[in-house]
C-alpha cells in the first residue's frame, strides 16, 4: 500500500485530535475523542511491528521449551508436551495465526515455568528458570509502545 | 444540552420534586464527566446548585453493589476524610434505567491525573502528597464499627473464615482467569509467589477504599485535597491494601519515581505511617505491592474483554488495556526482581 498506512494513520490522529475533537458538542465527547490520537499512534506502531515481535517471542519461547525437553528431571509427561510445541513452526505469518501460535506457546510456557519453580536444586532447570524469566522481561519489552511511562 | 442530557433530565425532574415535596423542579446544566468504572457520572444543576449523580449503567467494568458506595460517602460524611455529601439513593431502575444516587457536587475541584501534573497544581505537590497520604491514613484508622449502616454493609459472611489477604488474592485471580484473552505468565508466577508467601495478618482490620489513586482525589489549585471520590470497590480489609495500590507502579505519571505523580514512595510511607500510627512492614507491603498488581491486570483485562465483545464500547476501555497491560506486567517484574 502507498502512500503508507502508518503515513495515513499519523495524518488521522493529527486530523482527530485537531479538527474532529474540538467540533464535538459536550466537553464529555471532547474528552474521548481527544485520545483516540493516541490510540491511532498505538495502532500505527503496532503495524509495523505486529508479525516481527511475534515471530521473535515464539522462536524465544520454542527454543526454552526444546531446552526443557531434554531436561531429565522434568515428568516425561511435560517433556513430551516441551517437545511437540517446540517443533511447531510460523509457516503462517498472518498476525492472528501467529498470535494463535504465540498463545499456545504461552500456555505451554506458563506449566514448564510452574514446573520448574517446583525443582530449583537442580542447577541446570534453575538456568533454564532464569532464562525463563529473562525471556518474559524481553516480551515486556517487545511490546512497550513510545507513550509508555513505564 | 445534548439529547443524552436533555432525556435524564427530563426524566429526573419528577422524580427529584417528589423527593423535595415541589410541584416542580427545573435541572438544568446537565453534563456527563468522567468518573469511575462503573457508573456513569452526571452533572447538573437544580436552582443554581450542583449536584452530581451516579448512575449504573446497563454494562460495567466492575460489578459493584451502588448502595455500598452510598454508604461509605455517609459513614465518611464530616469525618477527617473529606468526601461529597450522599443526598438520596434510588435503587429502582425504572426512573433512570438504572440504580443511582445523587450527592452534592464539590466545586472547583480537579482530579484528572494528568491536568493535577501541570501548572497551577504542579507547584503544590508536596502539599498535595501530604493530604492525599494522610488521608489515606486517616481512612485506616477510621472506626467503621460505629458507623452502623456501613458496618453492616462491610462485614464480612460469618461463613467466610479466610484471611483478607486470601479472599482478596481469590477474587481477583478469579476475575484475571475469566477475562483474560491471552495466556498470563507474569501474572500467574507472580500468584504462585504469593500463594507461597503469604502476609502477616493485618494490624487492624480497616476500611480500604479500593481505588485509592491520585485520579480519585478531587484537588484545589492550592493543592489542598477537597474529596475522596469513588467508592465502588470499599470493602473491609488490611489498611496495606490501599497503600499499595496508591503506590503502584503504573500511576507514575510523570515518568520517574514519583508514586501518583506526587511523591517518591519512602515519602508516601512515611506520611501514612504517621497519620494511621500503623507501621507499613516492608514484607507485608510487598505482598500487598505484588497484590495491587494482580488486581490492576484483572481490571485492564476486563476492559479488553468489554470491549473485544461489544458490552462497552466506550474507547476508555482501548486506552486502559493497550496502556496499561504491559505497564502493569513490567510493574509486577520489578517486584518479583525480574525487569
Amino acid at each position: 500500500m502507498i502512500p503508507r498506512p502508518t503515513r495515513y494513520l499519523e495524518r488521522l490522529a493529527r486530523q482527530l485530535g485537531e479538527q474532529v475533537a474540538p467540533r464535538l458538542p459536550t466537553p464529555y465527547e471532547q474528552a474521548g475523542m481527544l485520545r483516540e490520537p493516541l490510540h491511532v499512534h498505538a495502532v500505527r506502531v503496532e503495524f509495523e511491528r505486529a508479525a516481527h515481535r511475534r515471530v521473535q517471542e515464539n522462536t524465544a519461547i520454542r527454543s526454552l521449551l526444546a531446552r526443557a525437553a531434554r531436561l531429565e528431571i522434568l515428568a516425561i509427561g511435560l517433556r513430551n508436551q516441551c517437545a511437540q510445541a517446540a517443533a511447531t513452526r510460523d509457516d503462517d505469518l498472518r498476525v492472528s495465526a501467529l498470535q494463535a501460535s504465540n498463545d499456545s506457546l504461552r500456555h505451554m510456557l506458563i506449566q514448564l515455568h510452574e514446573a520448574l519453580e517446583n525443582d530449583t536444586r537442580d542447577p541446570e532447570a534453575q538456568t533454564l528458570l532464569d532464562d525463563l524469566w529473562r525471556e518474559l522481561a524481553r516480551s515486556t519489552e517487545r511490546r512497550r509502545l513510545p507513550s509508555d511511562r513505564f | 444540552m445534548d439529547t443524552a442530557a436533555a432525556h435524564l433530565a427530563e426524566r429526573l425532574a419528577p422524580w427529584w420534586a417528589a423527593r423535595q415535596g415541589r410541584p416542580a423542579v427545573q435541572i438544568d446544566a446537565v453534563e456527563r464527566i468522567p468518573g469511575g468504572a462503573s457508573r456513569e457520572t452526571w452533572r447538573l444543576s437544580v436552582d443554581g446548585q450542583a449536584f452530581i449523580v451516579r448512575l449504573d449503567p446497563g454494562a460495567s467494568l466492575i460489578e459493584t453493589e451502588r448502595d455500598l458506595e452510598f454508604a461509605a460517602l455517609a459513614a465518611f460524611h464530616g469525618s477527617a476524610v473529606p468526601v461529597p455529601e450522599p443526598l438520596w439513593l434510588e435503587p429502582d431502575p425504572a426512573v433512570l434505567g438504572g440504580p443511582f444516587f445523587v450527592m452534592q457536587a464539590v466545586q472547583g475541584g480537579m482530579a484528572g491525573p494528568l491536568r493535577l501534573m501541570q501548572p497551577p497544581y504542579a507547584a503544590h505537590h508536596a502539599r498535595m502528597a501530604q493530604c492525599k497520604w494522610r488521608t489515606l491514613g486517616e481512612i485506616a484508622r477510621f472506626d467503621w464499627l460505629v458507623a452502623t449502616d456501613f458496618a453492616k454493609r462491610l462485614r464480612i459472611d460469618a461463613a467466610d473464615d479466610r484471611p483478607c489477604w486470601l479472599r482478596e488474592l481469590e477474587h481477583w485471580q478469579q476475575m484475571l482467569n475469566a477475562d483474560a484473552l491471552e495466556p498470563q505468565p507474569i501474572q500467574q508466577a507472580a500468584i504462585r509467589w504469593m500463594r507461597r508467601h503469604p502476609p502477616p495478618a493485618p494490624q487492624r482490620l480497616s476500611v480500604v477504599h479500593g481505588d485509592y489513586r491520585t485520579g480519585n482525589l478531587l484537588f484545589s489549585e492550592q493543592g489542598d485535597l477537597q474529596a475522596v471520590l469513588d467508592w465502588e470497590m470499599v470493602h473491609a480489609g488490611d489498611p496495606l491494601e490501599d497503600l499499595a495500590w496508591g503506590l503502584n507502579r503504573v500511576w507514575c505519571f510523570q515518568g520517574d519515581e514519583r508514586r501518583g505523580g506526587l511523591a517518591d514512595r519512602a515519602t508516601a510511607m512515611a506520611l501514612w505511617e504517621q497519620a494511621s500510627g500503623l507501621r507499613a512492614d516492608p514484607l507485608a507491603l510487598h505482598w500487598w505491592e505484588l497484590f495491587s498488581c494482580l488486581k490492576g491486570q484483572a481490571i485492564w483485562l476486563s476492559a479488553a474483554r468489554e470491549y473485544e465483545e461489544g458490552r462497552i464500547d466506550d474507547s476508555m476501555m482501548v486506552t486502559a488495556a493497550w496502556m496499561m497491560i504491559n505497564a502493569q506486567d513490567r510493574a509486577t517484574l520489578e517486584l518479583m526482581g525480574r525487569l
